[in-house]
């Protein structure tokens, strides 16, 4: 009796590993036909496209390379997508790798791009700047974000390494029903905007939706806020590595603690830790939060879930009609990387990535372009996307962007992201928090 | 004796193991111990500098802070389960328990699941608005509902629940397979002695547990020491630094910053507090003999 | 027989509660898996309907065909590489006395504790600079290694309780040792054997650090790394999270359950014994 049902068993199990097993070798051999009949059925050239893009702009990126496959028949696009909080240390594992990819987008300043050019991984595009006219394609401001010097060690001079193809900026999203609800108008000062983030919370509302999970959602909000409290010099000195100035600088202490206050008011909305920004913009659509501290990049989703409901204001100035500033950048570029064999055809896919015709559908959707549009601007499909396109010439137009401060240094995911968390959460105090920070980047530059 | 020195056959037995086991596990091991005493970006050349990069994970407050995470959750994947599958062994171990069986093998189901499958069905349970929160708003509990992995205070013990729960079915099962070694003659001898059910459970049980519970604190130690996946699909080290393992930084340190050298240093002061751990637990299994 | 049932049936109890425990969370997945797609829900609902079509989704658009069908090769190679490295290693230490055993099997048994952050940096360095990275062997390769310290230790511990005067009586028949593995001891090593491709089959299946720095290409990441990347760049699509998950887990799952009763039971008193 026993004998017999272990015997059962056994013979049960043996099938399931033999089916296994089979399994196994079948759909291995699955993968071998499928690779030799993609090397078959074409021959021709396949990119290897790498981005941390998401949402609208990764459809609009994805589309324009099937436009550029179309363009280029027998050319093939494959795009990588990885999140961006994942995409730095995956992208250098590709990029050291055997099967490095062609073309990649990296991040600006030393979040991304200064390791992988000191390392040698990226190729400086000088050889086609001139062909594709890329050095007259965008305004003479933005070109310092482009530019490296080859041996890696400077920021904002030398040639250029990546080219542009969606710009941002940071300022203020809201509801407008809770607004109007609230009987709030658009705070044109720092003071009307605490005191409309009162008003709101007593009203039973949460103030500030924000998704903090990833860290540096936080460090934006403290960006608007430093924008005005810290000066020009300060905030230019760090990212480009001037010695004279710190993070302890009385205009950030100033800025952290203000953000740190207003969390413990109970302003930023419960939960901000453990949310994505993806969930807190979700969440923002179906009407929670009045205000929504973020980048342009989310205009498209937002007007997409919200209409004329959802609209966009830069960060206030202290006084009444002082000259607007916020921070911003021409954005991440695409890059030819050194491993490529194909480089004259990457630098193709770059130019038709980049053109103006992807700038006029970047802009449609509500997103902002690193290429002056000026009177060729299309024809745009929502409130918000007018006002973003109108923030982001007046800076342009003022000179008044601010390069984001974690351009500075690499690794700002060991020390800035979570120190700052902790100081907007309280645990830390300011003072102390930006010595942290400062110290970090005092080890960095040491390091050049 | 006869087959000593007369042949080369053992050697070509285990030929193929060490085949594998020489360069993928030793030579690296080895290879990490070096290259601790290295700064190296992984690309360009590699600079000596002797104890550098242990002297920078000591004065860090992120590496002492890493591996004072890992202690905790040595409490909650370690300590823990085997403080709750003891009597939960015992108790039902003595009963027959219709379904026993099948109820242990529910509890150690966890154990087959993917790390990042808990991960991520954690997060979910765990957040603000998830299952758990609502479960105890329903039974009143507002004040208890939080944040759990974004909380300062809650998101390394949240996790170190997770490993709990995942944790306990193995001690469970070790402790119920050990219990059936422990020769019944042994608790009619206490019987007759008339010990009551605790000095029984000192006298009889807990020494032939030994063995299990010894087992049972080696593998679980040793996974809370190498936690990962775990923190990496939930929390990634936050919020702030609250729930940084070693792991995430050599993980980091290595593929992210390109600092290779200190992510191998952190890896060394890993593996030596893993070894002293487990050569811990052993020896006092040892010392005291039941 | 009062006492006995009263304790009996409260430790009945204890047991069916930390079982609820337990399988609570997995309930509220696989429930979380069938609902609608943009459904917005805390806490345990039944869906109005099964939503079959999230499996589909996350089997097809998010790539968990590819994911799965990696994870399965990668699984299926570690396990035949490390029964078949760990059993003749295991039949050396189990069965043969030679010079230097004892710190050649201390040796092995390292790998059971040494953790794979302390080889995962040379391990890629080196595969990189011998053009393995990126290939299923850059994982395939190191996890046998990894393996073969338990798969050693398991096999030892059973070739030492098989009674000496079989081996002595096989080999007076003029045997070899390799006809006397094959023979004689493989057929009643099935039960040993299989826990030991159980356990490596979910090791190998649930492996998530070497994959994800060995892996960078889409089309060769395993399961786990698919869901990790799928949960962190669709953050607000939970119903297909939950979906992927499931997928996830169902084959170790499924192998678990079919197994356990063997398994289990095989892997402790081996375990205790040796």
């Amino acid at each position: 009796m026993a004998v017999t049902a272990s015997a059962r068993r056994r013979s049960a199990l043996r099938a399931v590993t033999a089916a296994l097993i089979i399994a196994g070798i079948s759909t291995g051999c699955g993968t071998d036909n499928r690779g030799g009949a993609a090397a078959a059925d074409d021959g021709g050239p396949t990119l290897q496209v790498w981005t941390a893009e998401s949402a609208s702009r990764l459809q609009l990126v994805q589309q324009r390379a099937e436009q550029f496959s179309t363009a280029h028949p027998g050319v093939k696009v494959d795009i990588t997508v990885r999140d961006f909080g994942s995409y730095p240390a995956q992208l250098k594992l590709a990029l050291a790798s055997d099967s490095a990819p062609d073309v990649v987008v990296g991040n600006l300043g030393w979040s991304l791009d200064g390791p992988l050019i000191k390392a040698g991984m990226l190729r400086a595009l000088d050889p086609w700047v001139a062909r594709y006219g890329w050095d007259k394609r965008f305004p003479e401001d933005a070109q310092q974000q482009m530019r490296f010097t080859t041996d890696g060690k400077q920021f904002g001079r030398g040639a250029i390494f990546g080219i542009p193809y969606a710009a941002d900026i940071l300022g203020w999203f809201y509801n407008v029903d809770k607004l109007a609800a609230l009987n709030i108008g658009v705070p044109a000062t720092l003071d009307e905007l605490e005191a409309a983030l009162e008003i709101a919370r007593r009203a039973g509302e949460a103030p500030i939706m924000l998704g903090n999970k990833p860290q540096w959602p936080g460090l934006h909000l403290f960006y608007l806020v430093s924008d005005r409290l810290a000066s020009e010099r300060e905030i230019n000195g760090i990212v480009f590595g001037d010695r004279s100035v710190q993070w302890t600088a009385p205009g950030f202490v100033a800025s952290a603690r203000k953000v740190a206050q207003w969390n413990a008011k109970g302003y930023i909305a419960p939960g901000a830790n453990s949310m994505s920004p993806a969930d807190a913009l979700a969440r923002f659509t179906r009407g929670a939060g009045v205000f929504l501290p973020a980048g342009s990049w989310n205009a498209a989703e937002l007007a997409a879930a919200m209409g004329d409901n959802v609209a966009f204001f830069l960060m206030p100035p202290l006084r009444k009609g002082d000259v607007n500033r916020a921070t911003g950048s021409v954005g991440y570029g695409w890059h030819i990387t050194a491993a490529s064999r194909q480089a004259d055809l990457a630098a193709e896919f770059i130019d038709f990535m980049t053109q103006e015709a992807f700038a006029i559908q970047l802009t449609a959707g509500g997103d902002i372009s690193p290429i002056e549009l000026g009177e060729r601007a299309p024809p745009m499909s929502s409130r918000l996307a007018r006002e973003i396109f109108a923030a982001w010439r007046s800076v342009l137009a003022n000179g008044t962007l601010q390069p984001y401060l974690d351009f500075s240094a690499p690794n700002a995911g060991e020390v800035l992201f979570p120190t700052m968390q902790s100081i907007i959460a309280g645990r830390v105090p300011a003072q102390e928090g930006l010595e942290l920070i400062e110290q970090s980047r005092q080890e960095f530059l040491d390091s050049l | 004796m006869s087959a000593r020195g007369r042949t080369a056959l053992p050697y070509l037995y285990l030929l193929p193991a060490f085949l594998f086991f020489v360069p993928f596990v030793l030579v690296p091991f080895a290879h990490t111990v070096g290259l601790s005493l290295y700064h190296w970006d992984g690309l360009t050349r590699a600079a000596f500098t002797g104890f550098d990069n242990y002297r920078e994970a000591f004065a860090s407050t992120l590496v002492q802070s890493a591996f004072g995470h890992a202690l905790v959750l040595i409490f909650f994947f370690g300590v823990l389960p085997v403080l709750l599958a003891l009597p939960l062994a015992v108790s039902s171990a003595r009963a027959s328990i219709p379904g026993g069986n099948a109820l242990r093998t529910l509890i150690f189901l966890p154990q087959a699941i993917p790390v990042v499958v808990v991960g991520v069905s954690w997060g979910w349970i765990l957040a603000l608005d998830g299952p758990l929160n609502a479960g105890l708003r329903a039974l009143g509990l507002q004040w208890a509902a939080v944040d759990w992995l974004g909380s300062f205070t809650w998101a390394l013990p949240s996790l170190g629940l997770v490993g709990t729960w995942t944790l306990i079915g193995l001690c469970v099962t070790l402790f119920f397979a050990g219990l059936q070694q422990i020769p019944a003659s042994l608790y009619d001898a206490a019987a007759v002695d008339g010990a009551g059910r605790w000095r029984e459970f000192l006298a009889v049980t807990f020494p032939g547990l030994k063995g299990p519970i010894t087992v049972a604190l080696s593998v679980t130690v040793i996974a809370a020491l190498r936690t990962f996946d775990l923190v990496f699909v939930t929390t990634r080290g936050g919020p702030g630094i609250e729930t940084v393992v070693p792991g995430i930084l050599i993980y980091r340190r290595a593929f992210e910053d390109g600092r290779l050298g200190s992510a191998a240093a952190i890896a060394v002061l890993l593996s030596i507090v893993v070894f002293a751990v487990t050569f811990l637990i052993n020896r006092i299994a040892e010392r005291n003999p039941p | 027989m009062t006492v006995a049932s009263t304790t009996g049936s409260r430790s009945a109890a204890i047991l069916l509660a930390f079982a609820a425990i337990t399988v609570l969370p997995i309930i509220g997945i696989v429930l979380l898996s069938l609902q609608p797609e943009q459904a917005q829900l805390s806490g345990f609902e039944l869906p109005d309907r099964l939503h079959f079509e999230n499996y589909a989704r996350a089997f097809d658009v998010a790539h968990f065909a590819s994911y799965l069908q990696s994870s399965l090769i990668v699984s299926v190679a570690v396990v035949v590489g490390t029964v078949i490295v760990s059993t003749l290693s295991g039949y050396a230490f189990g069965t043969m006395r030679f010079a230097g055993e004892k710190v050649l099997f201390y040796l092995l048994l390292a790998g059971l504790v040494i953790p794979f952050e302390a080889v995962i940096v040379p391990l890629y360095v080196e595969l990189r600079a011998g053009h393995l990275a990126n290939s299923y062997g850059s994982v395939i390769l190191p996890l046998i290694a990894i393996n073969s310290s338990f798969g050693t230790f398991w096999m030892r511990a059973y070739f030492r309780q098989v009674p000496r005067q079989l081996l002595e009586a096989a080999a007076l028949d003029g045997a070899g040792s390799l006809r006397i593995l094959c023979k004689v001891l493989l057929p009643g090593a099935r039960p040993a054997l299989l826990t030991l491709v159980v356990l490596v089959f979910m090791w190998s299946w649930n492996e998530f650090l070497l994959p994800l720095v060995m892996l960078s290409r889409e089309d060769l990441r395993t399961a786990p790394l698919g869901l990790a990347f799928f949960s962190s760049r669709y953050t607000t699509d939970r119903v297909g999270m939950a979906a992927a998950a499931v997928m996830v887990a169902l084959p170790v799952v499924v192998l678990f359950v079919a197994t356990h009763r063997r398994f289990v039971h095989g892997m402790w008193v081996g375990a205790l014994k040796s």
